[in-house]
């Protein structure tokens, strides 16, 4: 996946992890161990608290009771009895006692605890008697009514009892209910009971405070149903009304540990400290707020998130502009090799730093500039080598060596075929001329014939050769007058032309054409030599032999017509092959190669020749020579010159 | 081939050719030629090149001045074993005294690189053997009458 990153981004990648990722860790590093740190201290501030005020309210509760008590051992109200009150002088004693020790206590602050206002607070003292029914009261409207059963069987059962904090059913006022017993001087027996009600402010008095607790703290008492029974800071009217079902409440009154961190009964993330009174059922939970408690850090992690944020703004910056920096030359050398792969080597890569970069530049530009001087060389080498690839060096080799093997062959057959031929024929003029009367008529026939066969050896191994150097020796193509060529030709037969009493015609209008000179010569004596050998014998009156010439789109056209014995046709493509006769020795003389010389000729010169004739009608000899030779001869040589040259 | 056919000019003196010539039928057919010749000569064949270094030079068994003259004319085979027809060639001309013999190659083909290879070494006519004795005849005929009617030779005075 790096690797498809551009350099850009890599070195932003490696910049980030260099120096963000460290200020970072020792960042969150910091922020747990600060936060960690702020909640600790927090939960300590916070469990102070509830320790203090837990004693405050147990004292507050305490005192309470301790005033009941007295109320209840008062002399009078000990008077009463197990039958219920009887006398009602007693019970109008009871009243003005009860009447006076309210105001009294209304009036005098007894306690240390200076937030406790107990003028205030106390709002009825009421005495039951064993019936359960009211006989007297601070509230006179309540005087009669009845006592809850279970309130009088708690009594019976404990003596002193503390029903809480709860809606009291007789008034429909919420008060702190104590209840003391109340024992008859005489039997000491149960003869009935004071009732204290109190307001709950006293326990507000105690949660209210915020001391400790900063903006968002507050310190609450809530009963076992988990309902608050001190003021909300937060919600006005809360008292038996809020219920606080949070994860601290529950944890609380399981007697379980409870999580520092959670959500209060606002769903606010608090963190909170709980602390169980066992004497009331109740639960005192001091709260603070988390944002409040975690502000410091908070404000640390979030200035700690900007210089990040900052820092990895500016290193992405700095990383893009340092990249551009060696990028930039890289992209050049990319360009140029782009231009240079389209064959382009004309422009030189800028060079401006003198860095690994610079020397990487320089030693490209070199590069471009010996590969644009080899791509030169390679080209002209490659042109000179096309031209030479029709003859490849090893082909001329094997040429070379032919023509030389021939070349002794030729040499040999020349000296030592000849040699012996002389030999024969010499000595057979020899034994002629001295033995010539020693020998009958037959044995002079021999030896004529012996003379005869040594001859005509002689004029086969000329052939032979002739044929030989035809195919083997290219000469010098030229311009040649064909006119005057044949008209040479003409001169050096003109003995035999002479004797025979031929009728030579030539054509007048005859072209210029680019051959070999000496090989058309030999053509075309060949041919009229045949011609006037042919037409002599078939015809002795009147031997016509024709040279002429016949111009076609593409080729030159010339003939040779005698008015001989003529060629049945289905010897016409054998008379071509060599040493092909169809005649005896003794009606034609020759060796029978004059023919295929003719065509090795003509082959060397992309021509053809055929004969059309039949038997005793006379034979014409037709020759072509493409007019496209010279163009090619002159291309071909130009090459071969070269190949000289170049040699 | 009667005796006045053999027309000597005045003022001349034969000719002394000497032949050399490995092939004893050329040899044979060489001297028969010459001997049968309109103009009179005197030949004298040797073998091979080497023999006719040691003619020139006089040595065994050359010594005799009758019997092995002054050659006038040397008549050289090009293709002979052990010392070739060229070699003796730069031999001859090489020397001091003998350079002066014109020598004619008689060769049995008239190969263009054998014509040219005998003038670079200082021949002075190259001929080629015909087949038939008559053609031969015929030569001798022509050859004897150029050089020796037609044309001067030098004298071999420095020849000891």
């Amino acid at each position: 996946m790096l690797k498809r990153l551009k350099i850009s981004q890599k070195l932003s990648i490696l910049l980030l992890i260099f120096s963000v990722l460290p200020l970072l860790a020792s960042g969150a590093a910091t922020y747990f161990y600060t936060k960690a740190e702020l909640e600790k201290k927090t939960i300590a501030a916070l469990s102070a608290v509830t320790n203090s005020r837990a004693a405050h309210i147990n004292n507050a509760i305490q005192f309470r009771q301790e005033q009941a008590k007295e109320v209840a051992g008062a002399y009078l109200l000990r008077m009463l009895t197990e039958v219920g009150a009887n006398d009602p002088q007693i019970v109008q004693g009871i009243q003005g006692d009860i009447d006076s020790t309210f105001w009294d206590l209304k009036r005098t602050p007894t306690s240390s605890y200076s937030y406790i206002d107990k003028r205030t607070d106390i709002d009825i003292i009421g005495v039951w008697d064993v019936h359960g029914n009211i006989i007297a009261s601070t509230n006179r409207q309540l005087i009669g009514k009845k006592m809850p059963f279970e309130y009088m069987k708690k009594v019976h059962e404990q003596g002193t009892y503390f029903r809480g904090f709860e809606k009291d059913p007789l008034t429909e006022k919420n008060y702190l209910i104590h209840l003391e017993e109340i024992r008859n001087w005489k039997s000491d027996l149960i003869v009935g009971a004071v009732s204290l009600k109190i307001s709950g402010k006293v326990l507000d008095d105690i949660t209210d405070s915020r001391e400790g607790l900063g903006e968002s703290g507050e310190t609450y008492l809530i009963d076992k149903n988990k309902m608050m029974i001190t003021q909300s800071r937060f919600i006005k009217d809360s008292i038996l009304k809020q219920r606080v079902d949070t994860k601290g409440a529950r944890a609380c009154f399981d007697n379980k540990k409870a999580p520092t961190i959670y959500r209060n009964y606002q769903n606010v993330e608090v963190l909170g400290v709980q602390k169980y009174l066992p004497d009331q059922d109740w639960c005192l939970i001091a709260e603070i707020e988390a944002s409040e408690a975690f502000a410091t850090v908070k404000a640390f992690r979030d200035q700690m998130l900007l210089v990040s944020g900052l820092l990895i703004f500016f290193v992405v910056i700095f990383a893009y502009l340092a990249s551009r920096s060696f990028t930039r030359p890289i992209l050049r050398l990319h360009a140029a090799s782009q231009r240079i792969a389209k064959g382009d080597y004309s422009e030189e890569v800028e060079i401006d730093s003198y860095d690994e970069l610079g020397s990487l530049a320089l030693a490209f530009n070199n590069m471009t500039k010996n590969l644009a001087d080899f791509t030169q060389q390679l080209e002209e080498k490659s042109r000179t080598l096309f031209k030479h690839l029709a003859i490849t060096t090893s082909q001329k080799k094997e040429l070379k060596a032919v023509n030389a093997e021939l070349d002794s062959f030729v040499y040999t057959a020349s000296h030592d075929l000849r040699a012996p031929l002389r030999a024969i024929a010499s000595f057979a003029t020899f034994l002629e001329e001295d033995y010539m009367d020693k020998l009958d008529a037959e044995g002079k026939d021999y030896i004529k014939e012996i003379r005869s066969g040594a001859n005509k050896m002689s004029a086969l191994i000329d052939d032979l050769l002739t044929l030989s150097r035809i195919s083997r020796i290219k000469n010098p193509y030229e311009d040649v007058d064909m006119k005057k060529m044949i008209e040479g030709v003409v001169d050096r037969i003109k003995f035999d032309i002479k004797q025979y009493n031929v009728d030579l015609k030539i054509q007048e209008a005859m072209p210029v054409i680019f051959c070999d000179r000496i090989k058309m010569e030999e053509v075309f004596l060949n041919l009229i030599n045949n011609a006037i050998k042919f037409s002599s014998k078939n015809n002795k009156e009147n031997p016509k032999v024709e040279v002429g010439y016949l111009d076609e789109e593409k080729n030159y056209k010339f003939f040779v017509k005698d008015n001989g014995i003529g060629i049945d046709p289905k010897y016409h493509d054998q008379i071509f092959g060599i040493f092909k006769r169809l005649h005896t020795d003794q009606e034609y003389e020759g060796t029978g190669a004059g023919l295929s010389i003719i065509k090795r000729v003509m082959d060397g010169h992309q021509g053809r020749i055929w004969v059309e004739s039949e038997v005793g009608k006379g034979s014409t000899f037709y020759l072509t020579i493409p007019k496209s030779l010279k163009e090619e001869e002159l291309k071909n040589n130009e090459s071969q010159d070269k190949e000289e040259v170049q040699e | 081939m009667t005796e006045d056919t053999k027309l000597i000019p005045k003022g001349s003196v034969p000719l002394n050719v000497l032949i050399v010539e490995d092939n004893v039928a050329d040899a044979k057919i060489a001297l028969r030629a010459f001997k049968n010749a309109k103009i009179k000569n005197n030949v004298i064949v040797v073998n091979d090149g080497l023999e006719c270094l040691k003619y020139l030079k006089r040595e065994e068994p050359y010594q005799d001045k009758t019997q092995y003259p002054w050659p006038n004319l040397i008549l050289l085979d090009i293709s002979m074993p052990k010392v070739d027809g060229f070699a003796v060639l730069k031999e001859l001309k090489k020397d001091l005294v003998f350079d002066i013999v014109p020598v004619i190659v008689l060769s049995g083909s008239k190969h263009r690189e054998d014509v040219r290879k005998s003038y670079e070494n200082g021949a002075n006519s190259f001929i080629q053997k015909p087949v038939s004795y008559e053609a031969f005849v015929d030569l001798v005929e022509g050859f004897n009458y150029y050089w020796n009617v037609l044309n001067r030779l030098p004298e071999g005075e420095n020849w000891q």
